[in-house]
């Protein structure tokens, strides 16, 4: 569908979708920054997150919506849904760390996330035919996952970094997952869009009123 | 391979679902009246607070995203009070113990569950609406170019009108151009249907047709200039009006393919 996705109206959308990430991730670096110098802890930076994970299963779900139904793509995406889900439940609620295992340690899991990761984006990027600007929002939030990786491991048995002390590192640590995710977020929301465009010209529009 | 359940069981299990979705019912609907009531109350708003544009051209987008902004953000807010509500519910959940505190502890994440639910439906509406959206402004586009179309066909019918009798001129100077977009077929059978692409297709072949006869009469200065480009230009005037009348639905914002006439 030659130019669709350079219409106008989706150039918007996804322009207010980056201004949109932008003005949470600005939000969310103050409310973490004034409720660390009040309390002392990144509560709210985890929330913030968790509710960044959250916007991504809803992305994630909608476009396994877009395929057939028992397809593999679906099955895909539905994998993604569900692993955003437990992701945003660990990082909201510490499930790792309530369970008290060697193997729940936080950095086990960001390690392991960081492995899977680039082999998920290669895989939705050639399942969905990804347009340039998804693939480099997923190339860049890869980038910034290994940043913040190299962050979070610093609170580990690897090695130490402590800037300002263990609960800022704590709040950075977050502020730079913040960054990734919606880095990614960006990447799935035009995913989003070009799959959109293509349902409607592969005609696979759903029977719909002007209210479903 | 025997099912695990038999059918009375699954029955029972799903009346029994049925029971523990039932109090967050009516949480839904209301949710759902106030959200479209709220729709309705922007668009009323917008429509008065924006005075007609003077003029529109094929890019401005006739159909409004507003429904699809407001299903997404719905949705967010949705998945905020999920967890909201269940970090305020286990914290609420911490004073009791025992029994009580698990059962509270599962109808909070039954509760969340039913909101990420809900933001999920939410999120789906809109892009749905977005679909309409941009299918309604496809069809916006060649209704311009069909537009345009018409009124060129239109000035050469006044002008082969005036000029009967008279040598043809250029050939370059009448030749009527084919729009980008109206060759594009496979595309349009998809978004528009068979119909749509079979009145489009034949209006292609028109103007191909009358550009060819308009070529071979300026080749040939013996044949007389204008009988039979005159007819056909008025087969052109025919199939573009067709064309309007398959494409008049999807011109209608809100529509899509399976509520066309067609």
């Amino acid at each position: 569908m030659p130019g669709l996705f350079e219409w106008s109206a989706l150039k918007s959308i996804y322009r207010w979708l980056g201004l949109g990430l932008g003005a949470f991730f600005l939000l969310d670096c103050w409310l973490a920054l004034h409720a660390f110098h009040a309390g002392g802890n990144d509560d709210l930076a985890e929330y913030g997150n968790g509710l960044a994970l959250g916007f991504g299963l809803l992305l994630t779900l909608v476009i396994a919506e877009q395929h057939k139904a028992h397809s593999m793509p679906r099955l895909f995406w539905r994998i993604i849904s569900a692993g955003l889900l437990l992701i945003a439940c660990n990082e909201i609620f510490d499930v790792g760390e309530r369970m008290d295992r060697a193997w729940a340690d936080d950095d086990y899991i960001d390690l392991v996330v960081l492995c899977l990761t680039p082999i998920g984006l290669y895989l939705a990027c050639r399942i969905e035919a990804a347009p340039r600007i998804a693939v480099m929002a997923m190339q860049l939030g890869f980038a910034f996952q290994c940043i913040s990786a190299l962050i979070d491991l610093g609170d580990g048995d690897l090695y130490g970094v402590t800037v300002g002390g263990a609960w800022l590192m704590d709040v950075l640590t977050d502020i730079s997952e913040l960054i990734f995710i919606e880095t990614y977020l960006f990447g799935l929301g035009c995913m989003l869009l070009h799959v959109l465009v293509r349902g409607m010209a592969t005609g696979r529009m759903e029977h719909a009123g002007t209210r479903s | 391979m025997t099912p695990l359940f038999g059918r009375g069981w699954r029955r029972l299990l799903g009346y029994a679902a049925f029971l523990l979705v039932l109090p967050l019912l009516p949480v839904l609907v209301l949710g759902r009246i106030l959200f479209f009531a709220a729709i309705d109350f922007c668009i009323l708003l917008r429509g008065w607070w924006r005075r007609p544009d003077p003029e529109v051209g094929p890019e401005t987008s006739k159909e409004p995203v507003l429904p699809f902004w407001l299903a997404w953000l719905m949705a967010l807010a949705l998945v905020a009070a999920a967890i909201g509500t269940t970090l305020w519910g286990f914290a609420l959940a911490g004073d009791y113990v025992g029994p009580v505190q698990n059962i509270t502890q599962s109808l909070i994440v039954v509760a969340a569950l039913g909101l990420l639910f809900g933001a999920y439906r939410a999120a789906l509406s809109g892009s749905r609406a977005l679909q309409r959206a941009l299918v309604h402004n496809f069809a916006l586009l060649i209704a311009y170019e069909l537009d345009w179309l018409r009124s060129e066909a239109e000035r050469q019918t006044a002008y082969l009108d005036v000029g009967r009798g008279l040598a043809p001129l250029l050939a370059s100077s009448l030749e009527i151009r084919v729009p980008g977009c109206l060759e594009d077929r496979e595309e349009i059978r998809n978004i528009f249907g068979t119909p749509t692409e079979e009145a489009l297709s034949h209006l292609l072949a028109s103007l191909k047709a009358y550009n060819m006869a308009l070529a071979v009469g300026n080749a040939d200065a013996t044949q007389p200039a204008g009988a039979d480009m005159a007819a056909r230009l008025a087969a052109v005037h025919l199939h573009i009006r067709r064309a309007f009348l398959v494409l008049g639905p999807y011109l209608r914002p809100g529509l899509s393919r399976s509520e066309s006439a067609f």
